[in-house]
């Protein structure tokens, strides 16, 4: 568990979605496709899709994934960044629980 | 009215002059005043051809006005402002002539009412526009550059030929629709493609628009891909093949991008996906769909510029922008923050920001006829593109992991230029009846239906809680430095390695061949020498007489078998 997603924000998310639910069953059903009239069709296509997205990229990325200087000094990938405004910035400390 | 200046020519003589101006406020006034003056040379003018300039046997069409190159026009003029003003502090005049040449270019390109006009003028978006790439002036970004403009080249190459064969089989230049059905519009087409960043074609796009300068991002990321779209959806609306190109982009850019470090890149990936939409727009064909194509192209090119700005801000802020050194600057920049979410929820299609009024378009278009697995494919990108622009970019900037940050917030030019393009990016979407009016064909169409509005809702906020609930039980993708494989990879690593190693065994075979022929040769030659070296017998000066005495006896033996 980590707490970068605070229990405020998956609340309020939650909370939201609930609402969602509870409308679809008021919503005008007319679509395009059959599918689009099923119950709940969008909530669950929205969730189901967004996670099998994140596990299939993180599949690619086992096959795909280099370190930074792996094309070396053809590419801008390992080169220290350049270009930065003339105000140097600050960096603090800052402990996580 | 054929006297009055046309608008890619205020751009090139205003280049002409920008290096002469010392003062560098006045320069950048100069600069934002160009975009202006442009637009004012065609905004009011009848639609119609103008500027008519016989070469040989045909007749180029230099300036031609539609429905479809005005808007395209609009876009252009309005992505160039908004990229001037994001860039008032840049100094470096190399980067700001070549800005305006390429927007010059591009906004010459779609009004070019026949083939070579657009030919001429497309080359001239890739010769610009690879300065600002250069204009970082690192190894890295010269090597990039290089492969850019190689990519570029190529297109041009391509196009030209194909509209040599093109003239060849009609016997015309003109830039209109065209078919599939021979070899000159296929070139003409792979030429469109690799500016559109077809799937495999795709990769000089990730590959230099992170290596710009992180102002030249910005003007990249409007024009040449944007002039590809328009070049399709003038020359090939309704090609079947587009659907399928267009679906494949919609969705493979996703994996790639919710992986990436990069947030340029990240962008590009998106950049790609979105494109994807339009071309299926332009594969559907129905008025509808273009319009959607067209809608979606003004509203991208001012998202996409505002997202690629804030990515920007941050830099100039921090000089980081890989999600793996930033995080937790919602402190320090609020302003950004707010734009940059406006941004993703725009490129989300959240309801009331522009992308909703304009991609659902085309996802109805798809709808309409009947094309199911187009539409899912398109729903599902919709929600990739939630993923990695909607959601990655502000979250892993301005939340997520506090990297320590504590800066200052961008310059004000910064954010008036993402102030702008935020409140178009509002502005379209509550009031989307002005854009609707000026696209191709009359629209009638009503994007804010409680059923619409609700699915979509339901779609994106279901997608969101995934999100949270990934992040809270760490199966989200980790940041850390890393690049990733992609189709250039061929080019890049295995093509040469392919080559070295040909290369080798080809040598090895040759030397190996070249010894075996020289040792015959000399073997032959001892031989030869034995015969007819000094001493050799055939070489040896006989004297007169014994061969007299030879032919005395040959005679003899001749006579003697005669009589016999």
């Amino acid at each position: 568990m980590n707490t970068y997603i605070t229990n405020k924000v998956l609340y309020t998310l939650g909370a939201i979605c609930l609402a969602l639910v509870v409308v679809d069953f008021v919503r005008d059903r007319h679509g395009f496709f059959d599918v689009e009239s099923w119950p709940l069709f969008f909530c669950l296509f929205g969730f189901v899709v967004y996670g099998a997205l994140i596990i299939m990229a993180k599949g690619l990325r086992r096959l795909i994934e280099r370190p930074e200087d792996y094309y070396g000094k053809e590419a801008i990938d390992a080169e220290p960044e350049s270009g930065m405004g003339p105000d140097a910035p600050e960096k603090v400390e800052v402990h996580h629980d | 009215m054929t006297d009055m200046l046309m608008p890619s020519l205020i751009y090139f003589i205003a280049a002409l002059a920008v290096p002469f101006i010392a003062a560098p406020r006045l320069r950048a006034l100069f600069l934002l005043s160009i975009p202006v003056l442009g637009l004012l040379s065609f905004v009011y003018m009848p639609y119609g051809t103008y500027h008519l300039l016989p070469l040989f046997d045909v007749q180029l069409k230099i300036f031609w006005v539609d429905a479809l190159s005005y808007i395209f026009g609009l876009i252009f003029s309005l992505a160039a402002f908004l990229s001037l003003v994001y860039a008032w502090h840049i100094r470096d005049r190399l980067e700001q002539v070549s800005s305006l040449i390429y927007a010059g270019a591009a906004i010459g390109a779609v009004f070019a009412g026949d083939l070579i006009t657009l030919f001429v003028f497309w080359e001239g978006t890739a010769l610009a526009s690879v300065f600002l790439i250069w204009a970082r002036r690192t190894e890295g970004s010269y090597h990039t550059g290089m492969r850019y403009i190689t990519a570029q080249v190529v297109s041009g190459l391509l196009l030209l030929i194909g509209i040599v064969l093109f003239y060849r089989d009609t016997g015309s230049i003109a830039f209109e629709h065209m078919e599939l059905e021979s070899l000159g519009t296929w070139l003409i087409f792979i030429a469109f493609g690799i500016k559109c960043a077809f799937p495999l074609l795709h990769n000089w796009l990730q590959d230099s628009y992170p290596a710009a300068t992180f102002t030249g991002t910005v003007t990249l990321s409007a024009f040449t891909t944007k002039l590809a779209v328009y070049a399709l959806a003038r020359g090939f609306a309704g090609t079947e093949y587009l659907l399928y190109i267009g679906v494949a982009m919609t969705l493979f850019p996703v994996f790639f991008a919710a992986i990436e470090n990069n947030l340029r890149r990240v962008l590009s990936y998106s950049l790609n996906n979105q494109l994807g939409f339009m071309v299926v727009g332009i594969g559907i064909g129905t008025p509808l769909a273009l319009d959607g194509t067209v809608a979606h192209a003004f509203a991208h090119v001012v998202y996409k510029a505002l997202l690629f700005m804030s990515v920007g801000a941050v830099f100039y802020r921090t000089g980081k922008e890989r999600a793996s050194d930033l995080g937790g600057l919602w402190r320090s920049m609020p302003l950004t923050m707010c734009f940059c979410i406006i941004g993703a929820m725009s490129i989300s299609a959240f309801p009331l920001f522009s992308g909703f009024i304009s991609k659902s378009l085309i996802i109805s278009a798809a709808g309409n006829e009947h094309y199911f697995f187009i539409w899912a494919a398109l729903v599902v990108a919709s929600i990739g593109v939630l993923e990695h622009a909607g959601i990655k970019i502000p979250y892993s900037m301005f939340f997520g992991h506090d990297r320590g940050w504590r800066v200052k917030e961008a310059p004000l030019h910064m954010l008036i230029a993402m102030g702008i393009a935020a409140a178009i990016c509002v502005g379209v979407g509550i009031w989307p009846e002005p854009l609707y009016a000026l696209l191709p064909y009359p629209v009638d169409y009503q994007p804010y239906t409680s059923g619409h509005v609700i699915t979509q809702l339901q779609l994106l906020f279901f997608a969101a809680l995934a999100f949270a609930l990934l992040v809270r039980f760490n199966i989200y993708p980790a940041e850390y430095r890393s690049i990733n494989l992609d189709f250039d990879w061929i080019y890049r690593r295995a093509l040469p390695k392919l080559v070295r190693y040909i290369t080798a065994r080809v040598t090895a075979f040759w030397r190996g061949f070249a010894g075996f022929a020289e040792r015959r040769i000399e073997r032959t030659l001892v031989v030869v020498y034995r015969a007819h070296g000094p001493q050799g017998p055939l070489a040896r000066t006989w004297p007169t007489g014994s061969m007299v005495l030879w032919i005395a006896i040959l005679l003899g033996i001749t006579l003697c078998l005669a009589y016999l």
